[in-house]
């Protein structure tokens, strides 16, 4: 085997720029597939760190409200709901909630996320798992306080004691929050009463409702769709099912694509593969001549075609990565592109599949070859 | 001496059974025995190239039987011939028909690697067979850094590689001048006295000359040397 592997890197060798420019072909698609791919690698990560983040909870938002986390809608939970939800049998809590979306700063990337909560549902956050960077939570009586996230914090040189304006009026930063990768680390986090006086608003946007017994948050989910006609009330797995769904497409859409760009880089290989063996078949009636058997032949093409797409392949996943990298910065905030294992091993195998299926056709007709018939071949 | 070669009552015909058919090779018995050097000669079209591709296992017959170390090879797959091409046949051609891309070494271990021997024990023998033919000095150099009768001599030591019953020359010296052609001849000559047997298809009268037993063919039957 070694013997065999050497051969075709010898043979490889012998036109080097038809096989530098079979390797581009390749290349070329395979950083598409992985730099691509990266995108929806990088969707679904970010989904599922916010969906823990949701996990548990049941989203109310208005019917007709452009709704859900994602900001937009207008006023639509009444104080008067609040207190309806509040009551309903099986649910534990109710966390209303205002967001609203900052001014876009150029150069910043995606808007920081301002959010109202009661300070005493700032517990909630805790409960998932995320902590203070430094400072303390806001707590019952702030007014004017404000908690950061940690990218916030960073971009504009934030510290505990800092002022933050909203919307004209000041806000004292007493925390920090640490890293969570979500859209949290871009966020300023209000005292709900005072950022609703901030925006002139009299209603709460949305709100999580807290289940007594979370294995029945569906049951609960269900009942209250049941009970109030004017809203939505979706749970993370909801979302999730939904988002996944987007996300799906979008990974087919991408994948299919770039795939269309490394078949074409290898029907390059099967063309350089043709010609070397129609350029070699006098070598090749030679070696059958002396003794080489059709597997001998087969195998020697296939590892010429395999090499060549393997070099592609790696080299594809370097400036996949690389493109991926960069594509961070292009998406800044919407989502972040990831390479991950699971995509790496596919590119690659994707490359060696290229080169068997690419290489297959024109090893098997050298295989077959009549040495006769090709020794006489000039 | 034991047969090596065994032809009985072969036939070849190409693209039999359509209109263009052509017999080729006609009711040809012919037996070759070990250490034997034998001459195929005739005018071209008399079958003596089809006839040494037969023997050669490159080729079958269409009719009748070839035993090849008294083993009826005659009907074998295209993978069992290529085994008994590897184990048992040497090939010289007028051409040479080195590898380009590889040094003269190179090309005498080619059939041991098809053969699947061992590295170390490949590139000794290939330097034995080098020092043989007398290339010793000149092992290291590629196909085109080599003249004719050079060439012709690596391609004799890789003949030799795998240890062939029978080595099968078409026209060794067709392509070489009078002087390199005798070297060849001669060297062919030293390696027969060592026991091994030869077939030579040639035009070349020093061949024919220094060869006891000439097999003369004619439309494609033996007319003489049997």
């Amino acid at each position: 085997m070694n013997d065999l592997i050497d051969l075709a890197i010898k043979n490889i060798l012998r036109q080097k720029t038809r096989t530098i420019l079979t390797v581009v072909g390749i290349l070329i698609g395979i950083a598409a597939v992985v730099a691509l791919g990266s995108i929806s690698e990088g969707m679904k990560s970010m989904m599922n760190q916010e969906m823990q983040f949701l996990g548990g909870t049941i989203m109310v938002s208005s019917k007709g409200s452009s709704g859900l986390m994602f900001g937009g809608g207008g006023s639509e939970i009444s104080k008067y709901d609040l207190a309806n939800f509040e009551d309903f049998s099986g649910v534990k809590q109710v966390v209303p909630y205002v967001m609203k979306m900052g001014q876009i700063q150029i150069g910043q990337g995606s808007p920081v996320e301002i959010i109202g909560i009661r300070s005493e549902d700032v517990d909630y956050f805790k409960s998932k798992g995320t902590e203070l960077d430094s400072g303390r939570l806001i707590e019952t009586g702030d007014t004017y306080q404000a908690l950061i996230g940690y990218k916030y914090a960073e971009d504009n040189g934030l510290g505990i004691g800092d002022t933050v304006e909203v919307k004209k009026d000041s806000y004292e930063v007493v925390g920090i929050i640490e890293k969570t990768d979500t859209n949290m680390d871009n966020s300023i986090i209000l005292p709900l009463e005072t950022m609703m006086t901030t925006y002139n608003i009299e209603n709460y946007q949305s709100a999580f409702l807290i289940p007594e017994d979370l294995s029945k948050i569906q049951d609960v989910a269900d009942d209250l769709k049941s009970s109030f006609d004017d809203f939505e009330f979706t749970t993370s797995s909801d979302i999730t099912k939904q988002m996944s769904r987007i996300i799906d497409m979008i990974s087919v859409f991408t994948i299919g694509i770039s795939s269309i760009a490394a078949i074409v880089g290898g029907l390059g290989v099967v063309n350089t593969m043709i010609m070397s063996v129609l350029e070699r078949k006098r070598e090749i009636g030679i070696m059958k001549a002396i003794g080489a058997t059709k597997k001998y032949i087969l195998t020697e093409i296939l590892l010429e075609s395999v090499i060549i797409s393997l070099i592609g392949g790696i080299l594809g996943l370097l400036v996949g990565g690389v493109g991926s990298y960069s594509l961070r910065f292009v998406l800044s905030g919407l989502t972040e592109a990831k390479v991950t294992i699971p995509l790496a091993v596919g590119g690659l195998s994707f490359a060696v599949l290229l080169g068997l299926v690419g290489g297959f056709y024109p090893a098997w007709s050298a295989a077959k070859l009549d040495p006769i018939e090709a020794i006489r071949y000039e | 001496m034991s047969e090596i070669i065994k032809l009985e009552n072969v036939e070849k015909i190409y693209n039999l059974g359509k209109p263009n058919e052509l017999k080729v090779l006609d009711n040809i018995d012919l037996k070759i025995k070990k250490g034997e050097m034998v001459t195929l000669f005739g005018p071209s079209g008399s079958g003596k190239s089809t006839l040494l591709h037969i023997i050669g296992c490159l080729d079958r017959p269409t009719k009748g039987k070839l035993y090849i170390d008294g083993e009826d090879v005659s009907k074998l797959s295209d993978d069992k011939l290529a085994l008994i091409r590897r184990k048992k046949m040497g090939f010289i051609f007028q051409q040479f028909n080195l590898i380009n891309v590889f040094t003269a070494l190179e090309n005498v271990e080619m059939p041991m690697k098809v053969a699947n021997i061992n590295k170390d024990k490949s590139r000794k023998r290939a330097e034995e067979l080098l020092k043989l033919v007398n290339l010793s000095e000149r092992m290291d150099h590629f196909p085109s850094e080599l003249s004719g009768g050079e060439m012709q001599r690596v391609a004799i030591a890789r003949a030799l590689a795998n240890e062939p019953s029978v080595i099968l020359a078409d026209e060794p010296t067709g392509n070489l001048d009078s002087k390199n052609g005798k070297e060849i001849f001669d060297l062919m000559l030293k390696l027969n006295s060592k026991g091994y047997t030869f077939i030579i298809v040639t035009h070349d009268p020093n061949i024919a000359k220094g060869v006891k037993r000439k097999i003369s063919l004619k439309d494609g039957r033996i007319v003489g040397g049997n």
